[in-house]
């Protein structure tokens, strides 16, 4: 299994003040410290000042944490005013790791601004922040998200494989309108079932992951209750198909029905969602997932599984067109 | 097989509820076994509803199936 990249989960203390020397503590996720050894480096990074300052020494308790001591720099900053400085780690093994707005210094008095003692800085520190990666091959590390990341090859190919069967669906209803063909209206009635089955099973996981990375198991996002509407709609095809008798007036209204159906699914699945800011990724304006969310680690394995799922899709739909055929002709006979 | 589906589904529906239902902010069990080992286990209850669904599904074509070779063994 590929493992997942490394990361900061916590550092501890969380505040600190102007001035001082801090000895924090630094929980790691997937790190390797100890292997790293002495390669191990830390800043303390404050991104509205460009400020950088260096660790003066680091010592190693386990893989997973460090303590690192700093000198926390000497800004001006006003009584009741407090920065955050983010806590940088590099090693060997595994590159950069960052954890963002980790500690807030504030200022303990009013005129504090002390100079700050220059053998502070001690021979193995490094003002510039080392920029390298892991040595090896990983998932990129997100906090909220950690190894449920995962998902991205379950509960995305869902949908793509939904998106494609549908269309199906649409090219065979609007064949169906131009022969008149029983035939192609099997076709687009198995092709919207077993789209929307793809699509239920897209909504529980996308709600099971939900839950356990936003907070709840339906959040009031556009995306997610775009795709709820999209299968109510194609849900109501189904019922309208079961409620004519009549073989040709149902495959007719409900090829007609189906077209209508398509162009609501473009607009609450591919138009609103892009139109509108929301939790899901791939909104807002920005049309997928973009270099931070996917790197090539998972593209590597996404667009097989995409693929997979998708024939996977194909043959249920198949298997789907061919008893119903079966069932017509014992039917007629 | 329509009362099954219905049975199922109101099982599933009784399940969802029942654990929404813990508080959410005290971390109960089911918070801190899916949180545990860097939330791996989302990506595995994903991963078993996918397939429980896949195969639940399968299930129900082949019971269909079964009966149309019953039907073709009449004729």
């Amino acid at each position: 299994m590929v493992p997942l990249g490394s990361g900061i989960v916590a550092v501890n203390p969380k505040v600190a003040s102007v001035s001082d020397t801090i000895s924090v503590d630094i929980k790691g996720y997937n790190t390797h410290f100890q292997e790293a050894g002495s390669s191990i480096k830390a800043w303390l990074k404050i991104d509205t000042l460009k400020l950088i300052s260096c660790a003066t020494s680091v010592s190693v308790a386990n893989d997973q944490s460090i303590t690192a001591k700093f000198h926390v720099p000497s800004i001006k900053l006003s009584k009741n005013d407090y920065l955050f400085a983010d806590v940088v780690v590099n090693d060997s093994k595994d590159g950069n790791v960052m954890l963002d707005e980790a500690i807030r210094i504030t200022n303990k008095s009013d005129d504090t601004l002390a100079a700050m003692s220059s053998s502070a800085a001690s021979s193995n520190c490094i003002d510039d922040i080392k920029n390298t990666k892991a040595t090896y091959l990983h998932f990129p590390y997100r906090s909220i998200l950690y190894e449920s990341i995962r998902n991205l090859y379950f509960h995305v190919p869902m949908w793509f494989t939904m998106m494609l069967i549908i269309t199906i669906s649409l090219v065979y209803s609007i064949k169906y309108l131009r022969t008149f063909n029983l035939n192609d209206d099997i076709i687009a009635v198995e092709a919207s079932k077993v789209g929307i089955f793809f699509g239920v099973l897209g909504l529980i996981t996308g709600s099971i992951w939900a839950r356990f990375t936003w907070g709840a198991w339906w959040v009031n996002d556009v995306k997610v209750n775009g795709a709820a509407v999209t299968l109510l709609i194609y849900f109501a095809y189904l019922i309208l198909r079961n409620s004519i008798d009549d073989e040709q007036k149902r495959a007719r209204i409900a090829a007609v029905y189906s077209i209508i159906a398509f162009t609501m699914l473009v607009l609450f699945l591919i138009i609103f969602p892009r139109m509108n800011d929301s939790l899901h990724p791939g909104n807002g304006g920005n049309p997928g997932f973009n270099k931070y969310d996917l790197d090539s680690s998972m593209r590597m394995v996404f667009y097989p599984a995409v693929i997979g799922w998708c024939l996977l899709g194909m043959w249920i739909l198949n298997i789907r067109i061919r008893m119903n055929r079966i069932t017509k002709y014992f039917f007629e006979k | 097989m329509i009362k099954k589906i219905i049975l199922s589904l109101t099982f599933i529906l009784a399940l969802i509820i029942n654990i929404s239902a813990q508080p959410m902010n005290s971390a109960s069990g089911l918070e801190q076994t899916m949180v545990s080992g860097g939330k791996i286990y989302v990506a595995i209850a994903v991963l078993s509803v996918i397939l429980v669904g896949i195969f639940f599904y399968l299930f129900s074509i082949d019971a269909k199936l079964r009966k149309l070779e019953d039907k073709a063994k009449q004729d």
